[in-house]
């Protein structure tokens, strides 16, 4: 076989991205048919509410905090130079409402969380145990991908609060060593920041914590070759994962605020 | 004389390039010790994934009993599911769940019964397989013959008529293989179930099957009693059986 010419590469990439989209769009349905019918499985559902919630909070505390020190420090060089320190706290709160605390929030749990379910899920499935619940009349996208689904659905924007929390701490802290005093800080939060803001980005995390868990389930649940693709299906989770979060945060921009 | 519990008509199924099975035919009858044997590569694990419902074929027909297997789907294919146990080659224990959680995991999810019933019958169903007080060891802390006795617990949870045993004693030393053979050979005898057997270990084909299947490149070349297939002096046939010992004839020499 000749070696495939750039525009038949692209074209591959094209098709690669649409039939991608067609089986995460299938396994959506899948999943949400259950939800429907109300045959969700409360008890796993929060064990991965624990599992992709309260063990990556103190990840996302860290992440969000810094995420808000550098938003901080890059606003207060450049408008204490102007003279509107006044602008500060609101330009730090913004940023990470609408942007930095959702998209850094799930771009984290797609490398933690992305990853570990398409490991956890594509073991099972080279090891025949989807097989066995599939024979003892279990669909895995009812036990497996719906609780994965929820879980992160509901999860993420609880994050997005504390990355939010955090990073406005963060920045504080920031903004105090530049010499902007605690009140003027708040009063510029409260001014600039609208409840639009927070609840655009909640809206924006709880779409990433869909597509966090679908991606990662539907890599697992195709994965095939033992070890090494287990590995591959956990790599490709977080790749694609990290790419469909970015451009859907472009889009959701576009329609949200 | 009874129906049979299979029935596969003239089964197709190819993979990528390759016709694994080429029309397959064959009767299981109650309570019978079924083998499906031939080397590897033969497609006997591709036609045992088309009879527990994993594998739609291209052409052909299945049922178990008088479910046509080839044509359900969602909920009618679990049903017949209910019926059935299967043992997978690596046992496919639920390597996040104790022995016990593994065993009671059918129970919990078909049957509404009190967790003290089903502690109960996990208990029953362990010291079944020889495997009393295994409850709390995890999948992992097994050993191989362990591992498949926990499969065959799981797979009988639900007192299935038929069970399904995909290479019940590849990669056991023989003293686990014979006592994975005599645990089939006893359930047969105490429950009553029909048992469908796929290996390509002549031992464990002749050891316990009362009737056995050679499959080869996907076609069954003859279905019979071990007896019946020994006697068979076709040389593919005979090959199989008895093949030549590897760097030629022995004995020669000495």
């Amino acid at each position: 076989m000749p070696p495939a010419s750039p525009i038949e590469r692209f074209g591959r990439a094209i098709l690669g991205i649409l039939d991608e989209t067609g089986h995460l769009t299938l396994l959506l349905l899948g999943a949400l048919r259950w939800v429907v019918r109300g045959r969700i499985e409360a008890r796993q559902t929060l064990l991965q509410m624990a599992h992709i919630g309260v063990e990556a909070l103190p990840l996302i505390i860290v992440t969000g905090a810094f995420a808000g020190m550098v938003l901080a420090y890059q606003s207060a060089r450049q408008l204490l130079s102007l003279g509107a320190p006044g602008f500060v706290g609101g330009l730090v709160a913004v940023s990470l409402a609408r942007e930095a605390a959702p998209v850094f929030t799930a771009v984290t749990a797609a490398g933690r969380s992305g990853a570990g379910i398409a490991a956890e899920v594509g073991t099972m499935a080279v090891t025949e145990q989807l097989d066995a619940l599939r024979v003892m009349a279990t669909d895995p996208v009812r036990y497996l991908v719906v609780p994965r689904l929820l879980a992160s659905l509901f999860v993420l924007p609880v994050l997005t609060v504390f990355a939010n929390l955090a990073g406005l701490i963060g920045g504080w802290g920031v903004a105090g060593l530049a010499g902007i005093g605690t009140s003027t800080y708040l009063s510029s939060v409260r001014r600039f920041l609208e409840v639009s803001d927070l609840s655009g980005g909640l809206v924006k995390a709880a779409l990433f914590g869909i597509i966090i868990a679908l991606v990662g389930s539907h890599r697992g649940l195709t994965a095939d070759g033992g070890a090494a693709g287990v590995g591959r299906a956990a790599t490709a989770a977080v790749v694609l994962g990290i790419v469909l979060i970015l451009g859907g945060n472009y889009v959701l921009d576009v329609l949200l605020f | 004389m009874d129906a049979p519990v299979i029935t596969v008509r003239d089964l197709r199924k190819r993979l990528g390039a390759v016709d694994v099975l080429r029309g397959i035919s064959l009767e299981v009858m109650p309570q019978e010790i079924f083998v499906v044997m031939g080397p590897s590569g033969t497609g006997k694990t591709v036609l045992l994934r088309h009879l527990i419902g994993l594998l739609a074929p291209d052409a052909g027909e299945i049922f178990l009993w008088d479910a046509p297997v080839h044509a359900l789907r969602g909920g009618d294919l679990d049903a017949v599911r209910l019926r059935i146990g299967v043992v997978f080659q690596s046992a496919a224990l639920f390597d996040s769940m104790t022995v016990a959680d593994n065993v009671a995991f059918p129970l919990r999810r078909h049957r509404a019964e009190s967790e003290i019933k089903i502690r109960e019958s996990v208990a029953t169903l362990l010291d079944l397989v020889g495997l009393t007080g295994a409850e709390d060891k995890m999948p992992a802390m097994l050993s191989g013959g362990m591992r498949k006795r926990v499969g065959i617990a799981r797979a009988l949870a639900l007192s299935p008529d038929l069970v399904f045993y995909d290479e019940p004693t590849a990669g056991l030393d023989p003293p686990a293989a014979r006592e994975v053979e005599s645990l089939i050979w006893r359930l047969r005898r105490d429950l009553a179930v029909t048992s469908v057997v796929v290996t390509h270990d002549l031992l464990t084909a002749f050891g316990i099957g009362d009737r056995v299947a050679l499959l080869m490149d996907g076609t069954v070349l003859a279905v019979g009693t071990p007896r019946d297939i020994m006697a068979d002096p076709r040389p593919q046939l005979q090959e199989f059986i008895h093949p030549p010992p590897v760097g030629g004839e022995r004995g020669g020499e000495g």
